[in-house]
């Protein structure tokens, strides 16, 4: 263990077959009751570096800490301690809610007594009496949204990632998102938050890493980044707006 | 593990297509395919199904047709029953000409490309050399002419073969092998596509992946999942044959000539072969998904990789026809070594030692296999493909 808490990135890059390069250098820091927003357009190489951290993905070169556990060396031990989740609800059709969450309780090895404990608690936590006995393909995305959510957070992982959660759910789900995120950092959770969508940076972010191409190109809070411009403004300085267009 | 694999055999239950495909349909085309064979057989075998075509049916010798009991159909001219033949609107046309020797020839026309036609032409034959046989029989005894003077060298068969309780009858020997062996297959390819390449299609593989369950688990657990329905499967086309064998359909006596056959030893032996064969099966069909990006890709090399299970398997239903059935070489292939040695088995003839071979040549096989399986879930670039 290198720390006991937290987020740690150091020059972590990516490059895949044929050369292409997902992610380059990629170096930050998030700490305990912090949301640290990955702001960049899409392909800009936030899911690769959400990726490696979460063990899918082996980092090229470079080396990261999650909670405390070397993602190359501690994989399974940095598995256990992150909760993810993404915009795809990705649920099983066929069980059910409180089946999904008694199959991801047994994958990570919670005792069928602490299992049930937390599926009580995520059950009261997310509202979800009126629809986990149904099979998942009978629910609708936001009730989906909020089984996967549980799914996430199931074995109390004290790191979050959660890669666009919002992209594609109507206004009512993601604000259900969103408030989930606020109370995870509220309980001290490190909370890793991509996105390319400025105002729920904004509204959720502590510090934001602007990513573009594949690498950090500006970190700060929001003031920091900002200056006086809005965020989005800053942002596409910052990607060099007038070069990409040019180059598109 | 255990939860995987729990998991993905309820999951596979609770799939309709999977319940149709690896469970319902063998049960409903095997009863369906031994009915429409047992029918087509037995009118085959039947001669009062056989039309004959004859220019002259009120000549002497057409009556041992009808006494044989062949249909015959008049025709008004040898020149419109070929036309008939060639149509395909008859089986045989024929002509009985006397001979100045006294001697009648029955002039058959038939076309050779017929089937149906060479069968007519056969049993017609038949019956005239059934006919000579008698009379000249008759005119043996009649003349007191001893045999050996006629026919010096007689032949004589004698079945020493297992009695007839202890195996199962020609055909089913033929066709069960076979049938076990390919269901085996067939009845995991729905799910195998859905397994690896269905998850990565829609995200759920990674968050299996983001769980702290070591990859070689995951993968073992989806793999022992898939061979109990390839096990399933295989069993259900027994069912269907089962069925078949309670129900009894018309002219299913000619195809059970000697009854199911199945003994519960035969049952035990069968099962043992089964287990690494179907963990070969499931190993094949997870390491093809795994390198799959989608369902639908992973479809297209499981149709191809069917070819590997099919090829021996249709070779085991004629290695009867041939000495490859005892050579011990047969043992070292997968695939048809499982279906000669069920064959044996069915046969009453059970070889232990090659059984013992086969069932060590395929666990080898199927560990390989596995280990196959488990190497390509483990690459990131097979995982991440789609």
């Amino acid at each position: 263990m290198t720390d006991s808490v937290g987020v740690t990135a150091n020059g972590l890059t990516k490059v895949f077959g044929g050369g292409k390069v997902a992610a380059e250098d990629v170096s930050f820091s998030a700490r305990p009751g912090e949301v640290f927003g990955l702001l960049g357009v899409n392909g800009a190489g936030k899911t690769t570096t959400l990726r490696m951290l979460s063990t899918v993905l082996r980092p090229t070169r470079g080396s990261a800490t999650v909670a405390g556990f070397d993602v190359a060396r501690d994989s399974q031990r940095v598995r256990a301690s992150i909760g993810f989740l993404s915009s795809s609800t990705a649920l099983y059709g066929r069980l059910s809610g409180r089946e999904t969450l008694v199959y991801f309780g047994e994958l990570f090895g919670l005792s069928p007594a602490v299992r049930d404990a937390r599926i009580e608690h995520c059950r009261g936590l997310l509202q979800l009496d009126e629809f986990w006995a149904r099979p998942c393909e009978t629910m609708s995305t936001g009730q989906k949204q909020r089984i996967s959510i549980a799914r996430s957070v199931l074995h109390d992982p004290p790191v979050l990632f959660f890669d666009e959660p919002t992209a594609g759910l109507d206004i009512v789900t993601a604000q259900t998102v969103m408030e989930f995120i606020e109370a995870a950092r509220a309980d001290g959770k490190t909370i890793i938050f991509s996105t390319h969508i400025m105002s729920e940076a904004e509204r959720l972010c502590d510090r934001i890493a602007i990513i573009h191409d594949g690498r950090i190109v500006a970190t700060g809070t929001v003031p920091e980044l900002t200056g006086g411009r809005t965020l989005e403004r800053a942002f596409l300085d910052c990607v060099g707006y007038q070069r990409e267009l040019a180059r598109a | 593990m255990l939860s995987v694999f729990y998991k993905e055999l309820r999951d596979m239950f609770r799939d309709k297509r999977v319940r149709g495909t690896a469970f319902i349909g063998p049960i409903v085309l095997i009863f369906a395919l031994m009915t429409l064979l047992s029918t087509v057989i037995g009118s085959i075998a039947k001669p009062g199904g056989i039309k004959v075509h004859v220019v002259n049916p009120d000549a002497a010798p057409a009556k041992l047709l009808k006494a044989g009991k062949l249909q015959v159909i008049p025709v008004k001219s040898v020149a419109d029953g070929i036309k008939l033949v060639q149509d395909g609107k008859a089986r045989v046309v024929i002509d009985f000409v006397s001979m100045t020797d006294g001697v009648t020839e029955a002039r058959i026309r038939y076309d050779e490309t017929e089937q149906l036609s060479q069968l007519a032409k056969d049993r017609v034959l038949g019956l005239l050399a059934e006919s000579n046989q008698k009379t000249l029989n008759e005119f043996v005894r009649a003349n007191a002419i001893p045999t050996a003077k006629i026919a010096p060298l007689q032949g004589k068969a004698e079945n020493v073969g297992v009695k007839q309780a202890e195996g199962s009858g020609q055909f089913l020997v033929g066709i069960l092998p076979y049938l076990i062996v390919i269901w085996a297959f067939y009845g995991g390819m729905t799910s195998a596509s859905d397994l690896v390449a269905g998850e990565k299609e829609r995200s759920t593989l990674e968050t299996l992946l983001i769980s702290p369950v070591p990859r070689a688990q995951i993968v073992l657990g989806k793999l022992g999942a898939l061979a109990v329905i390839c096990l399933l499967s295989s069993l259900s086309s027994l069912v269907g044959l089962a069925l078949f064998v309670v129900i009894r359909p018309p002219g299913s006596n000619m195809v059970l000539e000697k009854g199911f056959g199945f003994t519960p030893v035969i049952a035990v032996e069968i099962l043992a072969l089964l287990i690494p064969l179907v963990l070969m099966f499931a190993s094949l069909l997870i390491a093809l998904s795994a390198y799959s990006k989608n369902s639908r890709e992973a479809q297209t090399y499981l149709g191809l990789g069917s070819f590997i299970v099919i090829m021996p398997a249709m070779f085991s239903q004629f290695i009867g026809l041939t000495e490859f059935g005892k050579a011990r070489w047969v043992d070292l292939v997968p695939v048809l070594n499982v279906a000669n040695n069920i064959r044996q088995a069915l046969l009453g003839k059970p070889d232990l030692s090659a059984m013992a071979v086969a069932f060590g040549v395929n666990l080898v096989i199927a560990l390989v296999m596995a280990w196959v399986a488990v190497r390509l879930f483990e690459r990131e670039e097979i995982l991440g493909r789609g």
